[in-house]
């Protein structure tokens, strides 16, 4: 389902991650361990996307294909998912309408048609219960 | 601690002006008044080249067109630029070699300043320059210094021996025509220190110059320009004082700094000029343009002012961030009383790209004193991923003073991030001033303990 | 004096030849209240002329080239045709309002202010020269600087008509007042409007400005609106400005607060050519509280400058103070923030902030934020921000599956979202964030809509 093979990072010609490798199947759950500043969240920051970080060398396959070169939007939308450490707050941006564009971007991506703003709401209600 | 912040302050801001005498001296002065004849006199009493002279003729033309600025939040009463003496000397012999030649009524002075002029006396790791009304009395620790490499001496000797070096950068960072009082200074400069950092090199000691105004009507112009090559790191430290008068004496000073590539400079300042009486009557109106060129990539100027004295402060000691990821540093903090007005603050330039820039200004106003910061930050079109931080607090002890705060920012580039904050409260008042005081604290220490010396 | 302008309708006239020439047209329109100050209003526009870059308070705005060129100058009441109910309607159904008209400066004629509670007067500032001439006289020329400021002092000397607005005292009025000033024109034409705002003691109203440009010619428009707001008074004021490219508008909104009075004012800027707003709160009198708040999203060559200046003239008074702007394209924008604390205004707290992203690499701004305080015992600070979108926050957004524009949108909306919130008529509230949206979203044609009205039918396109 992932695989990473032989994966190098740097940030401003720092290299950080220097040849990762790792797969993992279907229903598998790794937890990466390390002490600080060992790359953790370096990986799972170039996994997601983030533009801060270079690849310099390897390649990661989710699902088949190749993600590294695909938009963080896109990633999420294949289905990877980073959990942030650090929630960023956007004021002014609420809870719902946030959940609500990010699941019609993915909808969307999909080929699905857009949910309303009431069916979403109703989905909202039926998910709190459901938790 | 509180009480220990309130006796400092206390002590700072209602305590009498402790170095208001005058020492009775031979002066050779020449008389009072301005002109083309004066600035060549005063040229050629110090021996200038030919290229010196013009420098001066062509500022002292510009400034006869220009006009005193009056934007600042001051009030400036009208100069007599023709009652003023532009060059007054201690009568002395021409050379000095050693310690027995200076003056020992001049040398008394600086010991009653707490300047001590002889070396065994010196305070380990600070070499002084001291300057009394129009010229360098006495440079420490020169020989030391000149194993590195370094040079510190004064501007005036400079000119005569270093006239390449000094053709190259005076006037480069501020020029001639600047503004009213760089070009009234341009023209009639007379003495001030001069420091050369050659490449590589670390200065090992502090660096220090000591002005003193001791003439009757005479105006001190002082000149300093510091060059730090590559890879250079220097410290410097200006102090000043001058004695009570009941008429205002004028001080307009420029300070050029050259930073080359991943070069260092640190700048000091203790002003603490005579403020005038409780009164308001006499003071030192002190109008003084100091720029730092931040030329080379990686290069750094950072400026600390501690400003208690003179009648009139008008002063932004600024810094042009012209190599990339130069950094720019200002540090202040002003204290006015009785009837003292500043208008102080800086200007952050940035043009080259990745600069960054500092700005902490504290400003405290006790009496009927007005205190102002002003700023510019300008971030140039070309300036990519410039960052600025300022930090502008006031504190205003008593009901009479005023505080104020006239910060600019000039944004040209959009990957610029600039921040800018202020607040005036009332003594005590407020948990930001409980930080600030513990900042203070060792500058105002600083400040008495260099007066104090 | 060569500050002036030039080329006047055709000719080369400066603007005070063409004051002189028009006087005896200007002063038989109007009354004695308005002709008793125009002489001083001249000396002083002679003296200041319109204001250069040269002037402190105009740095980031030179007004000179904006106000020289070929115009023609609204000094009688247009004579409309049609009906300006047939041309404008109200888009927004759920805000039930009072709606008045003013066409290039002046009352329109068929205005009908229904459903005023009793006392409340809404009318033509010419008219109320007229007819109650003593009233006008205790406010008229009160607060707006017309000596020490150009600008005001030439809308003072050219000064016909505008909107009143008196609510006497101890009067609520439910509904918002809303004011559609309206330019519609055949040549290039430059407007000198004057409004006065009065609340009486214990009054309380929410007055909506909507500026709205109709055809397409230039237009120089220098309104001046004097507010009075009374003891334990409230008036919540809003500037809607939705004009076109060719725009420049110079306004000046003055206004005195008396004890324990509350003002809130808020300039949104969607669209317009150089706009210039100058804001004046007086805290004249204790426990007063002024709120001066801002929006302006810019792009192609606009420029806005919002100038404010909060005068604590007495002591125990709260001011609070907050302009944001979005800057796109080479859009330009200035702001200054003058906070005074005037001696023995003591017990002041006032705050302010200025926040900006910029968003293309031609787009620039200045800021100027002051304090300028002469008592001790008081509380104000500042802060001034110029930045970007959060890398972090559109990084965050876009592992949710939200592409780049769509977060780009969010989060600019976000940004704006702090000043939006301030405003308190709901609909109204609602309407300016769709309309922000859309702006964003590059969906807002400024012909499209003004904020409570539709356009209806004008075929202009957006310049």
């Amino acid at each position: 389902m992932l695989s990473i093979k032989n994966l190098h990072v740097k940030i401003d010609d720092k290299e950080i991650l220097r040849g990762i490798d790792l797969k993992v199947k279907p229903g598998e759950v790794h937890a990466i361990m390390g002490p600080n500043g060992s790359g953790k969240s370096t990986l799972a920051s170039v996994l997601a996307g983030n533009e801060m970080f270079e690849v310099s060398e390897g390649e990661v396959l989710f699902n088949g294909h190749d993600i590294l070169d695909m938009a963080p939007e896109d990633r999420a939308r294949e289905g990877l998912f980073l959990s942030f450490q650090y929630p960023v707050e956007i004021p002014g941006v609420s809870m719902v309408n946030f959940l609500r564009t990010s699941l019609n971007e993915i909808r969307k991506y999909r080929g699905q048609d857009p949910i309303s703003a009431s069916d979403f709401l109703k989905l909202m209600r039926e998910k709190k219960k459901a938790g | 601690m509180a009480t220990e912040q309130d006796k400092i302050l206390e002590e700072v801001t209602r305590g009498e002006y402790k170095y208001g005498f005058y020492t009775d001296i031979e002066m050779d002065s020449l008389p009072k008044g301005l002109n083309e004849d004066v600035i060549r006199e005063i040229s050629k009493r110090k021996g200038e080249p030919e290229f010196m002279l013009e420098f001066r003729l062509e500022a002292y033309r510009n400034w006869l067109k220009m006009k005193t600025p009056n934007w600042a939040h001051l009030n400036i009463p009208e100069i007599d630029f023709q009652n003023i003496i532009y060059y007054a000397a201690p009568k002395s012999k021409p050379k000095l070699n050693s310690m027995d030649e200076v003056d020992p009524e001049l040398k008394a002075t600086f010991d009653k300043l707490g300047i001590p002029l002889e070396e065994q006396k010196q305070l380990a790791g600070v070499a002084v320059d001291a300057v009394m009304d129009s010229v360098s009395v006495k440079t420490t620790f020169r020989e030391t210094l000149a194993e590195k490499g370094i040079i510190f001496c004064s501007i005036s000797e400079a000119i005569r021996e270093y006239p390449d070096l000094v053709k190259k950068h005076i006037g480069s960072v501020v020029p001639p025509n600047d503004n009213y009082f760089a070009a009234l200074n341009s023209a009639v400069f007379s003495d001030g220190s001069f420091v050369y950092i050659p490449r590589g090199v670390r200065c090992p000691v502090e660096l220090s110059t000591y002005f003193r105004i001791n003439a009757r009507d005479t105006g001190q112009f002082e000149r300093t320009l510091i060059i730090a090559e590559d890879d250079s790191y220097v410290s410097y430290l200006e102090g000043c004082t001058a004695p009570m008068r009941d008429e205002n004496q004028l001080h307009a000073a420029i300070v050029e700094i050259v930073a080359m590539e991943r070069a260092e400079v640190k700048y000091s300042t203790v002003q603490n000029w005579y403020p005038g009486d409780k009164d308001g009557k006499g003071g030192i109106y002190n109008f003084v343009t100091k720029r730092g060129l931040c030329k080379g990539d990686y290069s750094k100027i950072s400026w600390t002012q501690v400003e208690t004295g003179s009648a009139i402060t008008w002063k932004y000691p600024s810094c042009v961030l012209m190599g990339d990821h130069s950094t720019g540093e200002f540090y202040s903090v002003a204290l006015t009383n009785n009837h003292q007005q500043a208008d102080t603050g800086t200007k952050m330039i940035h043009l080259g790209k990745n600069t960054k820039s500092l700005v902490v200004s504290k400003g405290i106003s006790a009496g009927k004193s007005q205190n102002s910061y002003r700023g510019l930050v300008k971030v140039s079109k070309r300036a990519e991923n410039a960052r600025n931080f300022s930090q502008c607090d006031s504190l205003l002890l008593g009901d009479k003073c005023g505080a104020h705060t006239f910060p600019y920012l000039e944004i040209n580039n959009n990957t610029a991030k600039v921040e800018h904050e202020a607040t005036t409260s009332k003594i005590g008042e407020d948990q930001i001033f409980t930080a600030t005081s513990v900042e203070l604290i060792p500058k105002m220490r600083l400040a008495s303990s260099l007066t104090d010396m | 004096m060569d500050n002036v302008i030039k080329n006047i309708i055709g000719r080369d006239v400066t603007l005070d030849g063409l004051f002189e020439e028009n006087r005896s047209l200007i002063e038989g329109n109007s009354s004695s209240v308005m002709n008793a100050l125009r002489s001083d209003a001249f000396e002083a526009f002679r003296r200041l002329g319109i204001p250069s870059n040269k002037v402190e308070d105009y740095k980031y705005t030179n007004l000179q080239p904006l106000f020289s060129g070929d115009y023609s100058l609204s000094l009688t009441p247009d004579t409309l045709v049609e009906n300006v109910e047939d041309i404008f309607s109200c888009d927004v159904d759920t805000l039930d309002s009072i709606t008045i008209f003013i066409v290039n400066g002046w009352y329109y004629a068929r205005n009908k202010p229904d459903g005023l509670p009793d006392g409340v007067r809404i009318g033509s500032l010419a008219q109320l020269a007229k007819e109650d001439p003593s009233f006008l006289e205790k406010y008229y020329g009160k607060n707006a600087p017309y000596l020490s400021d150009g600008i005001v002092a030439m809308n003072t000397m050219f000064a016909s008509d505008g909107f009143y607005i008196h609510i006497p005292r101890g009067v609520t009025v439910e509904k918002p007042i809303q004011i559609v000033n309206i330019l519609m024109s055949e040549e290039p034409l430059m407007t000198n409007q004057r409004n006065l705002i009065v609340l009486e003691e214990n009054s309380e109203a929410r007055v909506m400005v909507c500026d709205h440009t109709l055809t397409s010619d230039k237009f120089v428009i220098n309104n001046v609106t004097e507010g009075f707001v009374d003891r334990n008074a409230r008036l919540d004021f809003y500037n809607l400005q939705n004009q076109h490219n060719a725009t420049t508008q110079v306004a000046g909104f003055y206004i005195e607060q008396k004890e324990d009075s509350h003002v809130k004012t808020n300039n949104l800027t969607l669209h317009t050519g150089v706009g210039r707003n100058n804001i004046t709160l007086k805290l004249a009198g204790t426990h007063a509280e002024g709120h001066t708040y801002g929006l302006y999203l810019l792009d192609k060559n606009q420029h806005v400058d919002n100038f404010s200046f909060i005068d604590h003239a007495v002591p125990d008074c709260f001011s609070d103070e907050l302009f944001k702007g979005v800057l796109d394209d080479h859009a330009t924008g200035a702001f200054t923030g003058k906070i005074m604390v005037r001696p023995d205004a003591q017990k002041t707290n006032a705050y302010q902030s200025n926040n900006n992203l910029l968003l293309t690499k031609d787009a620039k701004i200045n800021t100027k934020p002051q304090l300028e305080i002469y008592a001790d015992d008081v509380k104000c600070s500042h802060g001034a921000t110029v930045g970007q979108l959060d890398e972090e926050a559109m990084f965050y957004l876009r592992t949710r599956g939200i592409n780049r524009e769509e977060a780009t949108i969010l989060l600019m909306y976000a940004f704006a979202y702090e000043v939006i919130e301030k405003i308190q008529v709901e609909p109204l509230r609602e309407q300016i964030r769709t309309l922000v949206e859309k702006r964003f979203r590059g969906e807002l044609d400024k012909c499209h809509s003004c904020v409570v009205c539709g356009q209806k039918g004008t075929g202009v396109s957006c310049m």
